[in-house]
């Protein structure tokens, strides 16, 4: 092989002309504010993805476009649920992107009613129901974003009818070892083996496991004691989080003992976005009368909480973006009780716990 | 007239002449209409240069595709290149044919006619047999002048290219970028630390400047013309009126009916200035000819474009010198050559002077030292076959 090597022009000729002759993968080389909207909503697969990217490489316009919508988006996010359904915007493509957002926005939620809202059941939904899974994945993916899940989570199991157990003096509840194990089988299926402390050796008994997560519950799942032990089955979950078949290394989480959760803490999904929790969830958010309801207790030694003017509550529309739904004023004579209503992005749905993941933020 | 018509989504060549050559009728019927198609866009593009008019070019492709079918039974399947071979021998006899028949057509290139020399038949064969499609093609010319890594996938590269842009065109800060990447389900999430290494990539920024200030010819005769989305249905409109004699039938341009043909010639169909000089519905004469194409050099989007990037890139000095890289001008050179003309003239004025700029000074001479002799494609050829062997040591 010579590197300076030359072609003679019937060479360069058949060249030109086999390659012209190739096939060329059609691509798409334009995009409409729908596709640019859902691309930024976090809602496409990945076959739509890298439809989407190639057509942006292709067009430098296309990315200009892409930028705009961005920070279209960002504007639009940021107002409250109510401004962004009724407010219209001058701009015809702004407009056009502020329509398209609130349609990709109310679709995140998930429309059915889940017994309860925990992993466990989002990991259950049926595979081929492609909307609900994407939905369900974006609820995760928001609680990965700005920091909220912990890099270490941190299982809680507690069981409702041993609270009453007497304790020996001195004995802490969060200090009792429990033994457990997990792995992914080849199915995806999380499976935890839980070993109980004698003491709490109750045969028959409902184990409920969660996440921490700023003092409130995710609930990954339940099951009864047997034997002093307990073991969790989460089918789908290893595909849900991206995990693969194998053992969990033992440093990836930690479980502990801890008290029955106030009763609107399992399964609510209301997160806090603060370094520490500023407010404690009193009921489970509801959906009633085409609107969201919440109720909370601000903690007033919370200093976040003394610098801030509002509370604000959003929701996770997927792929680590929020929308906000309202902002209250925090009252200056702190009673500490606030409900916070406002209008349901999905109003279709009446009588349920919120589908979805919300999370509180202090605007300061 | 030959009425081969393939259903169904094409096969590799390979597949369609082992089809061809099948004994059963049927298989052979659909492997040959397969390749008509395929055989069909190489020969327009083969003949462009070689006859003036499309109705001319058609006939010529009508008439290899009949004789190659016509003498399927002594046709043995030796690959490939030999197939385009075929093709090219075939198409030349039948231009010469016609040129003879019709009489009016002049040859106005021959230097490409005949058959290849035996010693680059290796070369050239191994190329053409590398190539799976188009895209694999300008993949290699990315990997050699542009410096992609081979082992990176079409998303991963496309992801690196988005992301530059994101950054330094568009002016977005990193976690804008992370965000905008990391929304879908599209692979490992993209850290701080990974999209700088991304963007401080020399082949990230040549690949970015390479999309930036390449320009088909389509873009660059609807950009002279004052169309903005230089669509083909909106230059067929402007053709349509620009051919027209009818004076009811007006133009929205700055320039004169006259003047948007020529422009149309030579910008989007790349004929050469004596070729659009002998049209029949050329009205300019030389000198205003000259003096058109100086007026459209003026409006070339290829300076301002280069100031931008320039700009853009002026906070990162370490990017803004991989524009100096011999790689990306030989690439933009290069693709130039293989998809919008061969004249050496059209491609300098699409790349010098935004090269002084980077700065990067490219003359006329080196120009075509790169494109004369076939250097460029030689180069090419030979880094797909070290490429090949490479995968197949593996």
């Amino acid at each position: 092989m010579n590197p300076e090597q030359e072609l003679s022009p019937e060479s360069e000729a058949l060249i030109r002309m086999a390659v012209a002759g190739l096939s060329s993968p059609v691509g798409n080389t334009d995009l409409n504010v729908s596709q640019l909207v859902r691309y930024l909503g976090g809602v496409m697969s990945h076959r739509e993805v890298l439809t989407v990217e190639s057509a942006l490489v292709e067009n430098s316009s296309l990315v200009t476009r892409l930028a705009k919508t961005f920070r279209t988006l960002k504007t639009l996010q940021s107002q409250t649920w109510e401004s962004l359904h009724n407010g219209t915007l001058a701009d015809p493509l702004m407009e056009e992107i502020r329509t398209e957002w609130i349609e990709v926005a109310s679709e995140s939620l998930i429309s059915r009613v889940l017994p309860e809202l925990t992993l466990a059941n989002f990991c259950q939904i049926p595979k081929d129901d492609l909307q609900e899974t994407r939905i369900a994945k974006g609820i995760l993916a928001c609680l990965q974003s700005d920091g909220l899940a912990p890099k270490r989570p941190e299982l809680v199991a507690a069981t409702r009818t041993r609270t009453d157990l007497p304790l020996l003096e001195g004995f802490a509840l969060d200090k009792l070892e429990i033994q457990f194990s997990a792995e992914i089988d080849s199915s995806g299926t999380l499976i935890v083996n839980i070993i109980m402390p004698i003491k709490y050796q109750a045969e028959g008994d409902t184990l409920y496991i969660a996440f921490e997560i700023n003092r409130q519950w995710m609930g990954l799942g339940s099951s009864s004691l047997q034997s002093g032990s307990a073991i969790l089955n989460l089918p789908g979950f290893g595909s849900l989080v991206g995990l693969t078949e194998g053992p969990l290394p033992p440093e990836l989480f930690s479980l502990r003992m801890s008290e029955w959760p106030s009763v609107c803490a399992l399964g609510a999904l209301v997160v806090q976005s603060a370094s520490h929790p500023f407010a404690e969830i009193e009921s489970e958010p509801m959906i009633e009368n085409g609107n969201v309801s919440v109720d909370i207790r601000l903690l007033p030694q919370s200093d976040e909480l003394r610098k801030a003017d509002a509370v604000e509550l959003w929701f996770g529309t997927g792929g680590q973006v929020w929308q906000l739904l309202g902002c209250w004023p925090i009252p200056k004579i702190r009673d500490h009780k606030m409900t916070l209503t406002c209008p349901s992005p999905k109003p279709g749905l009446i009588g349920i716990a919120f589908p979805g993941v919300l999370k509180l933020a202090l605007r300061h | 007239m030959l009425d081969h018509v393939s259903d169904g989504p094409e096969r590799n060549i390979s597949d369609m002449l082992a089809a061809f050559c099948s004994h059963d009728d049927l298989t052979s019927n659909h492997g040959f209409g397969q390749l008509a198609e395929v055989t069909r866009r190489g020969l327009h593009a083969y003949l462009r240069t070689k006859l003036h008019s499309v109705d001319a070019r058609e006939d010529v492709v009508q008439e290899v595709l009949r004789r190659i079918w016509s003498r399927r039974s002594q046709f043995q399947n030796r690959g490939v290149s030999a197939w385009w071979r075929l093709v090219k021998q075939a198409a030349d006899q039948c231009r010469i044919d016609y040129v003879r028949k019709v009489g009016a057509e002049r040859a106005w290139d021959d230097s490409e006619t005949g058959e290849i020399p035996a010693t680059e038949t290796v070369l050239v064969d191994d190329f053409l047999d590398s190539l799976v499609d188009r895209k694999t093609f300008y993949r290699f010319a990315d990997e050699l002048w542009l410096g992609f890594d081979p082992s990176l996938s079409e998303q991963q590269r496309t992801r690196r290219i988005l992301a530059a842009e994101l950054f330094y065109i568009e002016g977005m800060t990193w976690d804008e970028v992370c965000a905008i990447l990391n929304r879908n389900e599209s692979g490992p999430v993209v850290s701080r630390a990974e999209l700088d290494v991304w963007l401080e990539a020399a082949t990230t920024i040549r690949s970015l400047a390479f999309r930036m200030l390449y320009r088909t010819n389509e873009e660059l005769a609807g950009h002279l013309l004052g169309i903005a989305s230089a669509s083909e249905a909106d230059l067929n409109q402007v053709t349509v009126q620009a051919m027209s004699s009818d004076r009811a039938i007006s133009t929205t341009s700055a320039w004169t009916r006259e003047e948007i043909r020529v422009i149309l010639w030579r910008y989007r169909d790349a004929e050469r200035q004596d070729r659009i000089l002998a049209h029949e519905l050329c009205l300019l004469d030389k000198s205003e000819m000259a003096n058109l194409f100086d007026r459209c050099l003026e409006n070339f989007p290829f300076v301002p474009l280069m100031k931008r990037l320039c700009h853009q890139l002026a906070k990162w000095p370490k990017a803004q010198q991989e524009l100096t890289d011999q790689g990306l001008w030989q690439r933009l050179v290069f693709e130039y050559y293989c998809r919008e003309t061969t004249q050496h003239r059209d491609i300098y004025e699409r790349t010098a002077n935004a090269a002084e700029l980077a700065p990067y000074h490219l003359t006329m001479g080196m120009l075509n030292v790169w494109l004369s002799n076939g250097r460029l494609m030689a180069k090419l050829a030979n880094y797909a076959a070290s490429h090949a062997m490479e995968i197949s040591r593996k």
